[in-house]
């Protein structure tokens, strides 16, 4: 190699090193903010669960829509039941705190804030993406006809067992039966790892009633293995799950409804830029058609976008109802 | 007269545990409910009384065995390799731990030549990060140092 | 349609060049993630799901059909080549194939014996799924927390056979596994319980890093003391001739891979029981037979027992996975995951909404059955080389290994914590004679007895008679409570006859 070549290539890396070194001195005295060419997406629930599922989906929406350039890094982080993932999230400081997010659902808010001291104002809310929200249903081996008879029974004094998952499921379950007025001992929980598992259970006849999300159940409602039997929503589903009453229309009580929702965190050293940027670009996600058709859609979710403000005054006010309905300092 | 023995040692230390673990089964987690059966504490309390009772009998028979339990020097060596991997891996990031690691260990304690420790090194850098870091897209971590770069 | 047409029509959609060749390359990847410590197949499915999306949905789920079925053989090969389980269920194949590689210096036979096996009990666990599938997984919801309940305390009795000489210390460490597992969340209260307030112990020991600390790296402890031992030249040829199993080993082999084959495949249809029990009940069942060497010394039938049973089971749990989309493992859970992302509803109605996929996929599992048993025994020849590598140079890449595996099952040093502290104390118990099998049974089977033992308490209200009063628990409960009373009697009758003969 001659003197000239080497000269060239020498100078060639000088101005690439230069560039970049501009490149990253913009980034640090201009206000706006622009993502780093890798994100780090912390998930605190295990691969391929709902959680999982709704992240990825996002993800995989945000880079090949062109919203965010650059790679999305999905970890699932499930030490600690995901504690250990929120908490490290909460802390993070400097660059990495404006390049990191959490899917951040109900579901992890209940354990969070019964279990351990962090709570969500230890991050920045950037936006809730869908509601869900749940029904009753009921196998052909209940013995009741529908949930009326079997609100009866339980003030009778028998026993009506009731199927479901963990965290929101349990909130639902918790707040039905102080409307309706029974006790737990008369209408029981039976707490199980998945929605799947307790349906499971509904349909070997070990429970009476099980409470799910329209998604779960959707195909055994089709089949008709489960019938909804009450609608736990201000107002009645549509489709296949129509027939199933509000509280309101079983007796003299209020309707039930306790959402479950979706939603992005980020920790809370995020700046406002970072934290407008991103709550901006989960609002492009919810507006494609591919969230819409294939997850919105498919997952029988109610679309609920709420941008970064709104979210964070909707799950202050949810965080601090659960305290007290939980008793919780 | 037999001196105290890792053989003495175990057995204590499981009916040390296993006092831990029924003290607060039965008083923080419940025991039995009259409405709802076994409490948390149930089942763990239980196993842990059974721990307690064929601890005391496993130490009792400790006093019978003969023959002492014979550790070796370099057994520890592998224990404090594993340790010191774990801490260096907060400090420098995994990869450069595992690297170190294997370095130090064939040439100083295995005195292998270069030629050795280099091929075991490429064969454990092939299924740490051709394998699980390319392969299965495991991201190791990156110690301190992160922060720095 | 007799449902074997219906497979037949299921070989006609699956056997296209493209769909074979997705087969393949499932199996080939399927063997190496299940090789690879801390990567269970569930990892491995998860992490190769996107791969799948660009194939259309039959080709996709032939393909992550044949990993994870591939996964169940791969998980074999570390637990028999370095006695570090691949997965969990391979903890038992590390039990026999370990020192039948190393003692009895047959690697060769030990893999090709976890393969026939796997193989047997694979094909069993289909046949059944063919046949009785739907049925099958009926039968499997009639098994509700009572039921279950009894099942595992059988399967607790088994932990009894595997104790050795010293039964007090077998009970120690039975009981050490069951205190371990209970740390953690409660699921049924959703309350933490021996968590000592850290943050880490809320969701408790996790399973991957403790089978390979407990296993495997006090392994590497122990082997430090051999690295001087020139190893002698492997007197076995390192080709298939030379792994070729003997007439007499085929039939050792045979029986116990049939037997948990039947064994494995019900086992796998039952909610939330899995491979892991599985191949855990099939070995311990094995120590009731004849066998002719002792197990745990490189017995040909302990490798069959538990590997026939751990392939049958994960045939078996495509029962309620098709016939009613239950997922009965956390991988089954993700191919769920990966069937709606195709736009397909699995769940009671697949067989007749989409009777070419599901048979497709019925089919797809003989294919890839037969496949991943030829790609196995290709490999053996390689996979055997690695033995030929001193130890001393072995040392640092198992601890390497075990460090990397242990990180990738949660992702967190966490995980490498826990295999460190389980391996200084797996190395402690076994200088002191502890067998370490106990443990890892107890901690895999108590939570699931805890739970359903829990819930049918809530669904009596407390009372015992719900373990009395159903016709299926009844049976099991007679079963168990003649499986701790007869050697008791026996022992008794035994004890009477001798002092009047004396």
């Amino acid at each position: 190699m001659n003197i000239k070549k080497k000269l060239i290539i020498l100078l060639a890396v000088l101005s690439i090193c230069s560039t970049s070194l501009i490149g990253c001195q913009n980034k640090e005295t201009s206000k706006t903010y622009e993502p780093s060419s890798t994100i780090s997406w912390i998930v605190t629930s295990s691969p391929g669960g709902g959680s999982d599922i709704f992240t990825r989906m996002i993800s995989d929406i945000m880079t090949t829509e062109n919203i965010v350039e650059g790679t999305i890094v999905v970890t699932n982080k499930t030490d600690g039941g995901g504690e250990i993932g929120r908490n490290e999230v909460a802390h993070l400081t400097g660059e990495k705190a404006n390049n990191t997010l959490l899917t951040f659902n109900s579901g992890d808010l209940m354990p969070m804030v019964q279990n351990t001291q962090n709570r969500s104002s230890n991050f920045r809310i950037l936006a809730i993406m869908a509601v869900d929200k749940q029904l009753i249903f009921k196998s052909e081996h209940t013995k009741y006809n529908d949930f009326k008879e079997a609100i009866e029974a339980a003030k009778n004094g028998e026993s009506v067992v009731i199927g479901g998952s963990k965290g929101d499921d349990i909130a639902t379950y918790e707040a039905m039966i102080e409307e309706i007025g029974v006790s737990q001992d008369n209408m029981k929980y039976i707490t199980y790892d998945s929605t799947g598992d307790a349906i499971t259970a509904a349909l070997g006849g070990h429970v009476e009633f099980v409470i799910s999300k329209p998604a779960a159940a959707s195909e055994y409602v089709e089949a008709g293995l489960l019938i909804p039997v009450l609608a736990l929503a201000n107002e009645r589903y549509t489709g296949n799950l129509a027939d199933a009453p509000t509280l309101s229309e079983i007796g003299d009580y209020e309707n039930v409804e306790i959402p479950v929702w979706r939603g992005v965190a980020a920790p809370a050293a995020m700046s406002d830029e970072a934290v407008a940027f991103w709550s901006e670009a989960l609002g492009k996600v919810a507006e494609t058609e591919q969230w819409k058709n294939d997850y919105i859609e498919k997952n029988k979710l109610i679309p609920d976008y709420k941008d970064t403000v709104e979210a964070t005054e909707y799950v202050t006010q949810y965080e601090k109802e659960f305290m007290e309905a939980n008793g919780i300092e | 007269m037999s001196k105290i023995t890792t053989k003495k040692i175990i057995p204590l230390l499981f009916i040390a545990v296993g006092l831990v673990f029924a003290i607060v089964g039965f008083t923080h987690l419940g025991f039995w409910d009259t409405v709802e059966g076994p409490m948390p504490g149930f089942f763990p309390s239980i196993m842990a009384i059974v721990m307690i009772f064929s601890g005391i009998i496993a130490f009792i028979q400790s006093f019978k065995e003969d023959g002492n339990v014979e550790y070796k020097a370099p057994e520890f060596l592998v224990i404090s390799a594993g340790i010191g991997i774990f801490v260096a891996t907060f400090i420098i990031g995994l990869i450069p731990t595992i690297i170190v690691y294997i370095i130090l260990w064939l040439k100083l304690f295995e005195k292998s030549s270069w030629k050795n420790t280099l091929i075991i090194l490429a064969i454990t850098l092939f299924i740490t990060i051709g394998v699980f870091g390319t392969w299965l897209g495991i991201q190791f971590p990156k110690g301190i140092l992160e922060n720095i770069l | 349609m007799g449902n074997l047409e219906l497979l037949l029509k299921g070989f006609a959609i699956v056997l296209t060049p493209q769909n074979i060749g997705a087969a393949l390359v499932g199996a080939i990847l399927g063997l190496g993630v299940g090789a690879m410590p801390g990567v269970g197949s569930l990892a491995g499915v998860a992490l190769l799901l996107p791969l799948t999306y660009k194939f259309n949905p039959t080709t996709a789920i032939i393909m992550l059909g044949a990993l994870y079925y591939s996964n169940m053989y791969g998980g074999s090969y570390s637990a028999i080549l370095l006695n570090i389980p691949g997965d969990s269920p391979a903890v038992m194949t590390a039990l026999d194939g370990y020192p039948m590689a190393k003692k009895r210096k047959r690697p060769g036979q030990a893999l090709l014996t976890a393969n026939m096996s796997s193989f047997i009990g694979g094909t069993i666990g289909m046949i059944i799924l063919t046949f009785a599938g739907p049925g099958l997984a009926n039968l499997g919801l009639k098994f509700g927390p009572s039921e279950m309940t009894a099942i595992l305390l059988i399967a607790m009795t088994s932990i009894s056979w595997l104790v050795g000489e010293n039964p007090i210390k077998g009970i120690l460490i039975t009981m050490v596994g069951i205190l371990m597992a209970s740390i953690g969340m409660d699921t049924l209260s959703g309350s933490p319980r021996y968590d000592f307030g850290n943050m880490y112990l809320l969701g408790g020991i996790p399973f991957t890093p403790f089978v390979i600390g407990t296993v495997g790296f006090s392994q590497v402890i122990s082997l430090i003391n051999e690295r001087n031992k020139t190893t002698k030249k492997m007197d076995t040829k390192l080709s298939i001739r030379g792994s070729m199993l003997t007439k007499r080993d085929f039939k050792r082999l045979v029986p116990p891979a049939l037997r948990s084959g039947f064994l494995g495949t019900f086992v796998g249809v039952l909610p939330g029981a899995g491979a892991t029990t599985g191949s855990f009940m099939g070995y311990a069942i094995q120590k009731k037979f004849k066998n002719e060497d002792e197990l745990g010394t490189g017995a040909v039938e302990g490798i069959a027992a538990c590997e026939a049973a751990n392939n049958a089971a994960a045939a078996g749990a495509f029962a309620p996975l098709l016939a009613l989309g239950i997922p009965g493992s956390g991988t089954g859970a993700v191919l769920l995951g990966g069937l709606m992302m195709w736009g397909l509803n699995p769940g009671p109605l697949l067989f007749k909404n989409e009777p070419d996929f599901a048979w497709g996929l019925i089919s797809s599992l003989f294919l890839s059955n037969i496949l991943t048993l030829i790609v196995a025994i290709m490999v053996i020849p390689f996979l055997t080389k690695i033995l030929s590598v001193p130890t001393k140079y072995m040392i640092p890449i198992i601890t390497v290994v075990c460090v990397v595996g242990s990180y990738s099952t949660t992702y967190s040093m966490y995980g490498v914590f826990i295999m460190l502290a389980s391996g200084i104390l797996g190395y402690f118990l076994q200088k002191n004679d502890y067998p370490v099998a106990p443990m890892l049974l107890s901690f895999v089977l108590a939570p699931l007895l805890e739970t359903n033992m829990r819930k049918a308490f809530i669904i009596s209200e407390g009372s015992l008679s719900i373990f009395f009063t159903r016709p299926i628990t009844l049976v099991l409960m007679i079963i168990f409570i003649s499986l701790i009373t007869v050697p008791i009697i026996r022992g008794i009758l035994g004890k009477v006859k001798k002092q009047k003969t004396a």
